[in-house]
């Protein structure tokens, strides 16, 4: 699939999204105690929860959530990566020493590891929006060093190039030099950095979910709502309980084909 | 610089730090955790007033950051790992016995997946139809889509697969695609289209050329594999239940145990720092 396609069917998923969280029995909270695990209906196109929730507003408003709180977390990654890295390449060895070696500490552990300690160490008892906030907040926090060092070989690259050289010798302001220069320099890294980071923060909050660490109930998000997989009898009765994982992989796999796209081209 | 001098002058301090840093780390976000100044004993009503003031007393006592670190390292060169606060037999004891479980898991899983992705790259490459990569290629971006404990939930679930099977597939999945992308590349260099142009076989191409000029690069990337596989660990082995160093992590995590988590993040920091410097090493060769 070409990249313009992939990125209008992820912009359409959304949409559609949007459209059926905002339909008239698309709450994703309210409870049906009548309806406890329903088969698909008209009112309920793709049954009910153990709680007798809409499944499908669920899914729909996890998706929003997952992705846009997953891409601007990977916006705030990237905004701490460009600061520290442009820190580390420009600042004296001195100073740049302690920042390179916070960038050694959290890469010396995996990820996961670092996401479940760090966050297993908050406190679990917070409103959902709230742990959501933790939760997405933390990832920025603990992710920007390999980004920072990919920028900071970038910056001090661009530093020592003759372009550089020229346009300082030309007199042109510092700030100038910045915005129109250094910016769209480094501009396809940061791209390939945020489609770096969000599948691995989509992907990460699913597994943090799943473990019970991620967005707080009643807030759906991918992680919470992979929960359901766990209990055998809800498998074993009804498929459309899959249907949170089929929408993650689809949308994982849009985000896949936007990254190929954007390594070929 | 000489691969000792190197070695001794900047890696090993290096490293020195980074794991004394990852120690005091680890020690202030478990001493700011809620939960970890508890006792159980508070929780009980007939616990006296004196009782309540010794154990506040022992908690104002206790020593800081910088200080624990210091006292943890030197009991841990001595060998002395600390008493599981969670299990109350000694660290050394636990870990020797969990490690060997997650060993067992991380080379069955390696071997597995290594193989197969090996054995269907060389395939792909030798048959070197574009429509048969893309039919092997949506099997495993599909897995790589999905979350490592969606994929254990499932298996474990519909008793379809162990936690060996499910780490085998993603990192076969994930490998794939690396060795599909390495050996279309090499084979496209000019020397290997010269050959090919010759007459020569295919299969004998990439046999007796393209797979031992790729072998340093696979090494470098077995390295990195095992740097992947010890993240999937903690949500595997929670998953299935399985005794392992990442479900000891969990629990250690989830229950405060402090001389466990620590002994457990050193395991996985030295793993982290000596693949990945020995990775660095393999690279640089192949990739100058």
């Amino acid at each position: 699939m070409r990249r313009p396609d992939a990125l209008w069917a992820l912009g359409l998923l959304l949409l559609l999204a949007a459209t059926l969280v905002a339909r008239p029995h698309g709450s994703w909270s309210a409870q049906d105690r009548a309806q406890l695990l329903a088969p698909p209906s008209t009112t309920h196109p793709a049954g009910t929860d153990s709680l007798g929730r809409d499944r499908l507003s669920r899914m729909s408003m996890a998706c929003l959530l997952s992705l846009s709180g997953s891409a601007v977390a990977a916006c705030l990654t990237i905004l701490l990566a460009v600061l520290v890295g442009g820190w580390i390449g420009l600042a004296p060895s001195y100073a740049r020493a302690p920042v390179l070696l916070l960038c050694d500490l959290l890469l010396c552990l995996p990820l996961l590891f670092l996401f479940l300690v760090v966050r297993s160490t908050l406190p679990l008892n917070l409103p959902p929006w709230r742990s959501a906030l933790i939760t997405l907040g933390l990832f920025a926090l603990l992710s920007w060093p390999s980004g920072a060092r990919l920028i900071a070989a970038r910056v001090s690259e661009a530093r020592t190039s003759a372009w550089m050289l020229q346009a300082r010798a030309a007199g042109i302001p510092a700030t100038r030099l910045l915005c129109s220069f250094v910016v769209p320099y480094l501009f396809p890294l940061l791209i390939a950095e945020f489609l770096t980071c969000l599948p691995l923060f989509i992907i990460a909050e699913a597994n943090l979910g799943l473990l019970g660490l991620g967005v707080g109930e009643p807030l759906p998000s991918w992680g919470g709502l992979l929960r359901e997989l766990d209990n055998s009898a809800v498998l074993a009765t009804s498929y459309w309980s899959l249907l949170p994982l089929a929408s993650l992989m689809l949308v994982m796999g849009l985000l896949q084909s936007i990254s190929l796209r954007k390594e070929s081209a | 610089m000489s691969f000792l001098s190197h070695l001794f002058a900047r890696v090993l301090p290096r490293t020195l730090i980074l794991l004394a840093a990852t120690v005091v780390m680890t020690i202030a976000l478990v001493q700011w955790a809620p939960g970890y100044w508890s006792d159980v004993r508070e929780l009980d009503a007939q616990t006296g007033s004196s009782v309540r003031e010794a154990l506040e007393q022992q908690r104002s006592n206790h020593p800081g950051a910088f200080v624990a670190a210091r006292e943890w390292i030197h009991s841990a060169l001595r060998g002395d790992l600390g008493t599981s606060r969670q299990f109350a037999i000694p660290v050394s004891a636990l870990l020797a016995e969990r490690s060997t479980v997650s060993l067992r898991l991380l080379v069955t899983a390696l071997v597995t997946g290594w193989s197969a992705s090996c054995a269907l790259a060389v395939c792909l490459a030798l048959v070197n139809k574009r429509g048969m990569a893309a039919l092997c290629m949506v099997p495993a971006a599909c897995l790589l889509a999905m979350p490592v404990g969606a994929l254990s939930v499932l298996c474990f679930v519909t008793g379809s697969g162990g936690p060996a099977l499910v780490m085998a597939l993603l990192i076969g999945a994930r490998e794939l695609q690396f060795f599909q992308r390495l050996l279309n590349d090499t084979l496209r260099e000019p020397h290997f289209l010269y050959l090919h142009a010759a007459g020569v076989p295919a299969r004998r191409i990439l046999l007796a050329f393209a797979l031992p000029q790729l072998l340093s690069q696979f090494l470098a990337l077995l390295l990195r594999s095992i740097l992947t596989s010890v993240g999937l660990l903690i949500p595997v082995e929670v998953i299935f239940d399985l005794p392992g160093l990442g479900q000891l992590a969990w629990s250690a995590t989830m229950n405060r145990d402090m001389p466990v988590l620590l002994s457990v993040t050193m395991i996985f920091a030295c793993i982290l720092v000596l693949f990945g410097t020995i990775a660095d090493f393999r690279m640089k060769p192949a990739n100058p």
